[in-house]
C-alpha cells in the first residue's frame, strides 16, 4: 500500500533524525574509546598501588583516577539522595495539592531555576560555604557536602517538573478508580498514581544522574581540588572525574596525558551507565513493592 | 419525606467553567430499585451520578449547588454538605464506571484493596470478605481457582463484575452505575443485568443506561435528562 508523499516525507525525516542522533552518540562514544581505550588500565586508575589493596582502602592511590571515581560517585549518589525527595514532595504537590495562581507562580520559578546557569549554582555554594566558614569558626571549607547540596539544587527543578508531568499525564479514569472506591488523597496518590507514574519519575531521575555527574562549573567552585586523595568525610574536598578531565585538557604536557583525560571520560560514561542501571533497578523493584504493600 | 426515598435530589445545579451542565434538577430515589437515567449523550447524566458520590470535586473548574438529600442509618443528611468526609461517603456510595478499571494487580487484590484502605488487614477477614464480593458479583465460581492472576487477563464482562465486586466490598448503600454494559457483549451484559436485579434487595442502584431494552427489563423507576433538566418518565407501582 503506497503512503501519501507528506506521510511518506515526514516518517523519511523522523528516520533520518533518529538515525543522526544515534550516530552522533555513537561518534561520540567511539571517538572516546578510539582515544582513550589505550590508556586505559589498572595503573591508570590505581597509579602503582596493588587494586586489591586500594578497594579495601587499605593503602591510598597516588597518581590514580580511583579517588576521583570515588569522589565523583559519592558525590552523585549524595546529591541525588538528598534531591530525589524534595523533588518528588514538590512535584506531588504540584501535581496533586496545588491550584491556581500559586501553582503557576510556583511553577514559573521552578522553570526559571531549571534555568538558572551552573556556574552561577555553584557561586552560591561558595557564597554559602565562605558564610559559613565565617560563621563557624573557620572549621567549614568547601567540601563535599556544600557540593552535593549545590548540585542537588541545580539538578531538583528537573525533578520537580518530570514528577509533576509524570503525576498530570495520568488519564481520568486511571485518577478516579481509587477514589471512587473510597481512597482518600493521600491513599490514591501512594497506591495509584505514584507506582504509575514511576517509570516517568525514573526520566527525571537519569537527567539529574547525568547531571551531577557532569557537571563541573558547581563543584569547582565548591570544593573540588586536583589532589585530595579519598574523601574522608562530608567535610573534606575531594577529586571528581569531570574536573580531572577539564584539569588535564587545559595543562597536559603530552599526548600521553591528555590520552588519561579521555580515558577518565569513558569511565565517567561507565559510572553514569551504572548509576542509571541502578535508578532501573530501584524503580522496578520500588514498583513490585508499592503493588505488593496493597 | 417518603421512607422509601433514599436519595432526595433538590434544585441542583452544576457548572462546568461557565457552562451550566445540570440546571434546577429535582428528584426523589427510591430505596432498594433500580432507577435509570436516560438520555441522549451528552447532557449531564453522568455529571449527575458523580454528584451523587462528589467525584466531580475531583475535576477543577466545576461548581455545585442545591441540596443533595441522603438517607443513611434513619437520618437525612445532605451530601453536599462541606463538612461531609469524601472518603466516608464513597463508602457508603460505591461507583462502577462505563469501561472496567482493574488495578493493575491480582484479582484478588483488586478486590482486597478497596478493604486495605479502610484499615482491614487481617487476613482470614479479608479472605472471606473478597469471596463474598466475588459470589455477590457473580464473579466467584469463575476466578475461585485464579485469584492470584493478574486481574487484566479477565473478559471484558467479568472485568466489569470484578469491579462491581471491588464496589460492593464495603457494602455501601447505594451503587452508582454509569452505562455498565455498554463495553460489553450482549451475553455479557445480560449477566450484569441479572447481577443488578439481584443486588437490588440490598442496595439502592442508580444507573445511566443508553439501551431502551435494558431499561425496560431492569428499571423500576426512570428519569428523563435533556439538556441539564431530568423529569420522570416513569415509576413501576411496587415502589
Amino acid at each position: 500500500m503506497r503512503q501519501p508523499p507528506l506521510d511518506r516525507f515526514v516518517r523519511l525525516v523522523s528516520w533520518g533524525s533518529t538515525l543522526l542522533l544515534l550516530a552522533s552518540v555513537a561518534t561520540v562514544i567511539g571517538f572516546l574509546l578510539i582515544k582513550g581505550y589505550s590508556s586505559l588500565s589498572l595503573k591508570l586508575v590505581f597509579g602503582d598501588t596493588p587494586p586489591m589493596e586500594a578497594l579495601l582502602l587499605r593503602r591510598p592511590v597516588f597518581g590514580g583516577l580511583f579517588p576521583a571515581m570515588v569522589g565523583t560517585f559519592s558525590l552523585v549518589v549524595l546529591a541525588i539522595t538528598l534531591a530525589v525527595p524534595l523533588g518528588l514532595a514538590a512535584g506531588i504537590y504540584m501535581a496533586e495539592y496545588g491550584r491556581g495562581r500559586i501553582q503557576r507562580a510556583l511553577g514559573l520559578f521552578f522553570d526559571i531555576l531549571a534555568g538558572v546557569p551552573s556556574i552561577v549554582v555553584g557561586l552560591f555554594g561558595f557564597s554559602v560555604a565562605v558564610f559559613l566558614h565565617r560563621h563557624f569558626g573557620g572549621r567549614i571549607y568547601p567540601c563535599l557536602l556544600i557540593s552535593a547540596l549545590s548540585l542537588a539544587f541545580l539538578v531538583l527543578p528537573y525533578l520537580i517538573r518530570t514528577t509533576q508531568n509524570a503525576l498530570e499525564a495520568l488519564p481520568e479514569a486511571v485518577r478516579l478508580t481509587a477514589p471512587a472506591l473510597g481512597a482518600t488523597r493521600l491513599q490514591n496518590i501512594c497506591f495509584v498514581l505514584l507506582p504509575r507514574a514511576l517509570p516517568g519519575i525514573l526520566s527525571g531521575v537519569i537527567l539529574a544522574i547525568g547531571r551531577c555527574a557532569e557537571d563541573t562549573a558547581v563543584i569547582m567552585l565548591t570544593g573540588v581540588v586536583a589532589t585530595a586523595g579519598l574523601p574522608r568525610s562530608l567535610f573534606s574536598s575531594y577529586e571528581a572525574l569531570p574536573f580531572y578531565i577539564y584539569y588535564i585538557s587545559s595543562q597536559y604536557r603530552d599526548p600521553e596525558e591528555l590520552a588519561t583525560g579521555y580515558a577518565a571520560a569513558l569511565i565517567l560514561l561507565a559510572i553514569c551507565a551504572m548509576l542509571f542501571a541502578a535508578a532501573a533497578l530501584i524503580q522496578q523493584r520500588l514498583g513490585a513493592r508499592l503493588h505488593q504493600r496493597l | 419525606m417518603d421512607r422509601t426515598t433514599k436519595i432526595r435530589i433538590e434544585h441542583l445545579f452544576f457548572h462546568y467553567g461557565r457552562r451550566r451542565v445540570l440546571d434546577d434538577v429535582c428528584a426523589e430515589i427510591p430505596a432498594n430499585a433500580i432507577t435509570a437515567i436516560v438520555g441522549p449523550s451528552g447532557q449531564g447524566k453522568s455529571t449527575l451520578l458523580t454528584c451523587l458520590n462528589r467525584l466531580c470535586d475531583a475535576v477543577a473548574g466545576t461548581r455545585v449547588s442545591g441540596r443533595v438529600m441522603m438517607h443513611f442509618q434513619g437520618q437525612w443528611q445532605d451530601i453536599l454538605a462541606p463538612d461531609v468526609p469524601l472518603h466516608w461517603l464513597r463508602r457508603k456510595v460505591g461507583m462502577v464506571f462505563q469501561a472496567p478499571n482493574p488495578l493493575p494487580m491480582s484479582i484478588f487484590k483488586n478486590v482486597a484493596f478497596v478493604l486495605k484502605l479502610t484499615g482491614q488487614h487481617r487476613r482470614p477477614d479479608v479472605t472471606d470478605r473478597v469471596a463474598q464480593a466475588l459470589a455477590r458479583a457473580f464473579l466467584w465460581d469463575e476466578v475461585r481457582d485464579r485469584l492470584h492472576h493478574d486481574a487484566r487477563t479477565l473478559s471484558g464482562g467479568q472485568q466489569q463484575r470484578l469491579c462491581i465486586a471491588r464496589a460492593l466490598v464495603l457494602e455501601p448503600e447505594i451503587l452508582l452505575l454509569d452505562e455498565p454494559t455498554s463495553s460489553l457483549d450482549s451475553q455479557a451484559g445480560e449477566v450484569i443485568e441479572s447481577l443488578l436485579l439481584a443486588l437490588r434487595q440490598r442496595c439502592t442502584l442508580v444507573m445511566v443506561s443508553h439501551y431502551q431494552d435494558q431499561v425496560r427489563r431492569v428499571a423500576d423507576c426512570v428519569l428523563q435528562m435533556e439538556a441539564g433538566k431530568l423529569k420522570l418518565l416513569r415509576q413501576s407501582g411496587s415502589v
